[in-house]
């Protein structure tokens, strides 16, 4: 699998949040605020996209359509094989100010804490 | 070394006071908040960051409890040729410098090294690791995020209002996070790990990560990280940043609850709770416990939102347990080091460190080239060395530290040493652990010495250039060198001989008005030249008091031909008088050589007869109880003249007197051998000198007394010395200033008849005058001249100048004066006296027993017409000596004035 810069990963995400074929049209309007794409670039960069297998492309009517032929979470594996990725374990809690620790909490866990939970709120 | 020892002291001290606040974290958490905790792990993570600063020097209170600073007791310096008695020099230290030698023997590497190394790259992996999964970390995450949606953004909006913030991080959703979170420490960012939280839920996550961003809470978790990275071998400082992290979290849960009621409260935990529920991917299981804030840390979460309000902040318990710290710290900070004496341990630290070849060099510079005070450049430009020149190695010195004291930084050794000046000890001075001096006080005096008599030269070459009109001054004035040669003990009495050399550059050698003991050197002048270098001869004695014995130069004590050792012992240490080797008793001249080689004068191959002559000759003294060797000296030969040195000592009455004999070597190149003999040449009476014989038999100085003067008036009245007077002579060398003193009422009288008889027959007709008739043999004129002038050589009179008896024989020729060959005599006819009369007026003795003798005399001699004519009436003056038959030996006569 190739490996996506950074740009087209954006573009990516975008198009696994919407669930859906999407236009380049709404491919622009999600990035618009982190980048402010025209349109002609924003179509370079879906073709090649769809060069890499990432995307499909199908005409419908005056434009083309785009659905994603690599989920996100294909993807996401992938690239987390990478042998950085395995060092910190996937994770990296030391510098981050993070709400909770998700990797140190397992379902028996969170069962656990619920019952917790509800204990103190019994009182 | 002493950073790691600062740090793991520090490491020390906070990991147990970190310990001790997590266990007794439970009691504590009854009373007060976590909120104190978040003060005291900060402060902590601070000391752990600046464990290698000196603290104890930071406190004020411990610099004021000090001991009064530390002086080696030192004897007072007494420089006798300086004014600035006592005055100490810190001479400026040398930079410990690396040695190429040394450094490449490799020494073993000592623990304490691999130690620290051990450390450092423990540390240097600690942050790398860290500084790079940081990076890599928030890289993937805003990689792999992407904007969050319009609901989300509005209710971000709505919590930044609420909480009055105007300014928030910008918020996304990456899937790369596993929790809410706010990464970046510059830019900060909060991200999501999804969308589709419930209002309420979405307001209480974003709530509590704002609290971490307003609270710089990113910057704290850094300094946490510091400190662990520096104390990484220490799982107490990992304790305490997890528990530090865990307080973070409890305080921000505090912020983000505070006033709120127990509904709100509950659905902040539900909140937190659902979120964790809706994190994707959560896992079957944890695989490894190395994820540290699970479970447990969401239960006391739980407890501390939920359970009792209204605990204290803690503020006097944060500051209680900082105060504990430091107390603690600067306590055992101290302990190592305490001012004052140090301990058998610390002396065998510092005898480690002064070992190491830097400070081995160091000390070795500092005890050799006592005023080393040029830059190596400086010297190098001055006296360049010549290519393929390796510098020489140093001798092994050996230094042992003997005591020590130690001041705050400054820490002052003892230290003895085997060095070839034979210095034993010095005393160095460090200011951590660098030396700043080395010094003795008897360095002190002769710096101070040297300096001056550096000082001294230049003025004379001022003042010398300033006669000829040349303004000469000096730029530059250098010791170069300045070292002891020699020392030797003596009585208790340490002596020193240091040799200075020095270099002064002139404004213009033109300038330079040369004479003695300089010489010009690149365009210096320098030290290198006859009478050889500078010398200063230095003791010590038991009272530690120094003393500038004398100055003198290399070149003097060579041509004296004595040897250190004699010199200092005899001259300077008994006080005794002496001229030179060669210059004793028995005298050397050619007749005792010459003795001495047929096998005379034996007496001169024993020194015990020798001294015993020489007493007895020269004082007239006998020696009876013998004489003892106190002491034999060694010399070489070859530059002293002499093998062999003996002091002996011999009781005379109630005098004591000490004599230097000399074993002597003398070759006499003319008879192709090495002559030895025994030379007195140095001696020392007690109490005082006796006179000598020649002394004893010498005349009083001054004007004769009037007895005196009546025996020289006799003397000159006698017809025999009358003529002595008559003429004034001054040169006794040319032989017819005789004629008139000799041809005048002198001869033996002619009593043999047949003399006579001739007599009358060659000049007066066979008839004798029946008058006094006087002869002059040639024996009788010589014995005369003799007996009244000296014998030749004594006092310049020749009294058998051919020049005199060509004088008489043109006698013969005239026939002025009788002569006859037969009895080869000089006759003298006449009938009357003819006496001069000399009125004598005083006389003088000087020293060395010179007699002058003032008269008039009162001339006359006959004129043609037989009358009497006064000839001259003159003030006169005679020199004239003593002899030892009681007359007179004449010097000269002349017109007095």
């Amino acid at each position: 699998m190739k490996k996506l810069g950074d740009a087209e990963l954006e573009i990516m995400l975008a198009v696994w949040a919407a669930g859906e074929p999407v236009s380049s049209a709404y491919v622009q309007e999600k990035l618009r605020g982190s980048r402010d794409w025209a349109l002609p670039a924003i179509l370079t960069s879906l073709s090649r996209l769809v060069d890499k297998g990432f995307l499909a492309c199908e005409k419908r009517g005056r434009g083309n359509w785009y659905r994603p032929l690599i989920s996100e979470s294909d993807y996401k594996a992938a690239e987390g094989r990478g042998i950085i990725d395995r060092l910190y374990g996937s994770s990296f809690t030391g510098m981050v100010a993070s709400l909770y620790n998700g990797k140190a909490i397992d379902r028996d866990d969170l069962a656990e804490l619920r019952q917790y939970l509800d204990t103190l709120e019994g009182k | 070394m002493e950073l790691l020892l600062d740090t793991l002291k520090w490491s020390v001290i906070v990991g147990t006071a970190a310990l001790a606040l997590t266990l007794l974290k439970p009691l504590l958490d009854r009373r007060y908040s976590a909120k104190w905790r978040y003060g005291v792990w900060l402060v902590m993570a601070a000391f752990l960051l600046l464990a290698p600063v000196q603290w104890e020097a930071l406190v004020p209170e411990r610099a004021a409890a000090v001991e009064p600073p530390v002086v080696i007791e030192v004897p007072k310096v007494e420089v006798s040729v300086s004014p600035q008695e006592g005055v100490t020099f810190q001479r400026p230290a040398l930079t410990p410098q690396p040695i190429a030698a040394a450094a490449k023997k490799q020494a073993v590497l000592p623990l304490e090294k691999v130690l620290e190394g051990l450390w450092l790259a423990g540390v240097g992996l600690f942050f790398a690791y860290h500084l790079f999964g940081t990076w890599y970390f928030n890289r993937k995450a805003r990689r792999w995020s992407r904007q969050a949606g319009e609901e989300t953004l509005g209710v971000y909006e709505a919590v930044q209002r609420e909480m009055g913030l105007k300014k928030a991080p910008p918020l996304r959703v990456s899937s790369a996070v596993d929790s809410p979170m706010v990464i970046g420490l510059f830019r900060p960012c909060l991200m999501l790990p999804g969308e589709g939280f419930g209002t309420q839920e979405l307001a209480f996550i974003l709530r509590h990560e704002l609290t971490h961003c307003r609270r710089r809470d990113l910057w704290y978790k850094l300094g946490l990280l510091a400190a662990n990275g520096m104390h990484w071998f220490n799982p107490l400082v990992w304790l305490m940043r997890r528990e530090a992290e865990r307080d973070l979290e409890l305080t921000c849960d505090d912020a983000v609850v505070a006033g709120r009621d127990d509904m709100e409260r509950r659905a902040y935990s539900e909140a937190l709770l659902a979120s964790i529920h809706r994190q994707k991917g959560l896992r079957r299981a944890v695989l490894s416990t190395h994820f540290y804030g699970g479970k447990e840390v969401m239960m006391e979460r739980f407890r501390n939102i939920l359970g009792k309000r209204g605990r204290k902040w803690g503020g006097l318990a944060l500051a209680l347990v900082l105060l504990a710290t430091v107390a603690v710290a600067c306590a055992v900070g101290v302990k190592p080091s305490t001012d004052g004496e140090l301990t058998p341990e610390e002396l065998a630290e510092w005898q480690e460190k002064i070992e190491s070849p830097e400070m081995d060099h160091y000390i070795w510079k500092m005890y050799t080239d006592v005023s080393y005070l040029l830059s190596k450049e400086k010297l190098d430009e001055m006296f360049p060395v010549p290519e393929g020149v390796e510098e020489l190695g140093h001798e092994d010195i050996n230094p042992k530290v003997l005591s020590g004291v130690k001041s705050g930084d400054t820490v002052t050794l003892e230290i003895e040493g085997r060095f070839s000046s034979r210095l034993p000890t010095g005393t160095l001075t460090l200011v951590n652990e660098e030396p700043v001096s080395f010094t003795t006080p008897l360095y002190t005096a002769v710096e101070t010495a040297a300096r001056e008599r550096m000082e001294n030269t230049a003025e004379s070459f001022i003042s010398n250039a300033k006669e000829y009109g040349k303004d000469l001054e000096f730029t530059e004035k250098y010791v170069t060198n300045l070292f002891c040669s020699e020392s030797m003990t003596f009585d208790g009495k340490t002596y020193y001989i240091w040799e200075l050399y020095y270099v002064m550059k002139p404004n213009d050698i033109g300038n330079v008005v040369f004479a003695g003991d300089i010489s010009v050197e690149n365009g210096w002048l320098t030290t290198l030249v006859y009478p050889g270098t500078p010398i200063l001869i230095f003791s010590v004695d038991g009272d530690g008091k120094i003393v500038l014995e004398e100055q003198t130069w290399s070149d003097t004590m060579g041509e004296e031909g004595y040897t250190w050792e004699e010199y200092v012992y005899c001259t300077l240490h008994l006080g005794m008088g002496q001229g030179g080797i060669m210059n004793g008793w028995p005298e050397l001249n050619t007749p005792f050589l010459e003795s001495l080689r047929d096998g005379h004068d034996t007496w001169a191959l024993d020194w015990q007869d020798v001294a015993i002559s020489y007493l007895s000759k020269i004082y007239g003294i006998y020696a009876d109880s013998g004489v003892t060797s106190l002491r034999t000296f060694t010399a070489d030969p070859d530059s002293h003249h002499h093998d062999e040195a003996v002091l002996v000592q011999a009781v005379c009455g109630d005098r004591t007197v000490t004599l230097l004999l000399a074993h002597i070597n003398y070759p006499v190149e003319v008879w192709n051998t090495t002559m030895t003999w025994w030379q007195v040449v140095g001696e020392k009476w007690e109490p005082d000198r006796p006179q000598t014989v020649k002394e004893q038999n010498a005349l009083p100085v001054g004007e004769l007394t009037e007895e005196e003067l009546a025996a020289i008036t006799d003397y000159f009245n006698d017809p025999l010395h009358n003529g002595l007077l008559r003429y004034p002579y001054s040169s006794l060398g040319a032989g017819t200033k005789y004629l008139d003193i000799l041809l005048y009422d002198l001869g033996q009288p002619v009593t043999d008849q047949e003399e006579r008889d001739a007599l009358a027959e060659a000049f007066f007709d066979g008839e004798m005058p029946d008058t006094d008739c006087l002869k002059l043999t040639r024996a009788f004129i010589q014995g005369y001249l003799e007996q009244n002038f000296g014998r030749m050589g004594n006092y310049g009179v020749e009294t058998d100048s051919s020049d005199m008896w060509m004088a008489f024989d043109t006698l013969k020729r005239s026939e002025s004066l009788p002569y006859l060959e037969e009895y080869d005599a000089w006759y003298m006819i006449h009938g009357d006296t003819m006496m001069s009369n000399y009125t004598f007026d005083r006389a003088e003795r000087d020293e060395v027993g010179v007699v002058s003798l003032y008269y008039t005399t009162d001339l006359w001699q006959f004129n043609d017409s037989g009358e009497l004519d006064l000839l001259w009436d003159q003030p006169m003056r005679a020199e004239m000596v003593l002899g030892e038959d009681g007359g007179w030996r004449m010097l000269s006569n002349q017109i007095a004035g």
